[in-house]
């Protein structure tokens, strides 16, 4: 395996300062989705609820350096609660769902 | 697009171990933990147990009397310093050759077949002529790693 890298000693060690999202903990956004990828056509409407915004630190496969090996990587990651509406009302489907993360060198 | 990553070191102890790297003895271990940077919380975090950075022994008995390793890194990340003359590349570029760079040293690496050293710019440069693979390292006056380039086999 050929690594060809370069180093450099920072004193800035924040890789998630440059992220900037357009939402915020407490919003909300409804989206109609459809698909037809069974031969029929199906659609949704599907409502994310805001929910938390931290870092997470992510196994990152397929690095640089290996294909096998994690490498450890912050991320500013976006959670939202995923709710469907069933005709009369959106019910919960799932919760804490990771619908956006980045970083300084992965937006 | 090359991978981009960064790696922030906590050193956590530096000890004296016994251990069987060429030649059973006594070495002075630098251990480190890499962390990451918690935003939302304001802190680094560590994300790992703490393990060798860098290694270094002396030994006037053995055929290799001067010893470096770089813990799991392709290059020295810190280099051991001279207390009174400071960093002396010169005499670390021989000893990561003989030590580091060495067959027995670090397995699994490309053998360079020529190195060289610059102590006005705390350089060193090891290359080997036939594959192009090579080692262009530059450190700060207190041993840390400035900066780097390498293309290496493993």
């Amino acid at each position: 395996m050929l690594i060809e890298a370069t180093m450099r000693q920072v004193s800035d060690y924040n890789i998630t300062d440059e992220i900037e999202w357009g939402v915020s903990v407490g919003e909300s956004y409804t989206y109609d989705y459809a698909d037809d990828g069974e031969g029929f056509e199906e659609g949704y409407e599907l409502r994310f609820d805001i929910v938390k915004i931290n870092e997470t630190l992510f196994e990152k496969y397929n690095n640089g350096f290996s294909n096998e090996y994690p490498i450890y990587m912050t991320h500013q990651t976006v959670y939202a609660d995923l709710f469907v509406w069933n005709g009369s009302h959106f019910l919960l489907d799932d919760s804490n769902m990771m619908i956006g993360a980045a970083n300084n060198f992965y937006p | 697009m090359m991978f981009r990553d960064i790696w922030i070191y906590d050193i956590t102890s530096i000890e004296n171990v016994t251990l069987n790297w060429l030649g059973t003895n006594i070495f002075s271990q630098l251990n480190a933990t890499q962390c990451y940077y918690n935003t939302t919380l304001g802190l680094l975090e560590v994300y790992e147990n703490s393990r060798e950075l860098g290694l270094f022994g002396y030994h006037n008995t053995d055929t290799i009397q001067h010893k470096l390793r770089a813990g799991e890194n392709g290059v020295p990340f810190i280099l051991p310093i001279n207390g009174t003359k400071g960093l002396e590349v010169d005499v670390m570029a021989d000893i990561i050759n003989s030590s580091c760079y060495s067959p027995e040293g670090n397995p699994g690496i490309n053998l360079f077949d020529s190195y060289s050293s610059d102590t006005l710019l705390n350089r060193i440069y090891f290359s080997n002529s036939s594959d192009g693979y090579f080692s262009d390292i530059y450190y700060y006056e207190n041993g840390t790693l400035d900066h780097a380039s390498v293309e290496l086999r493993i």
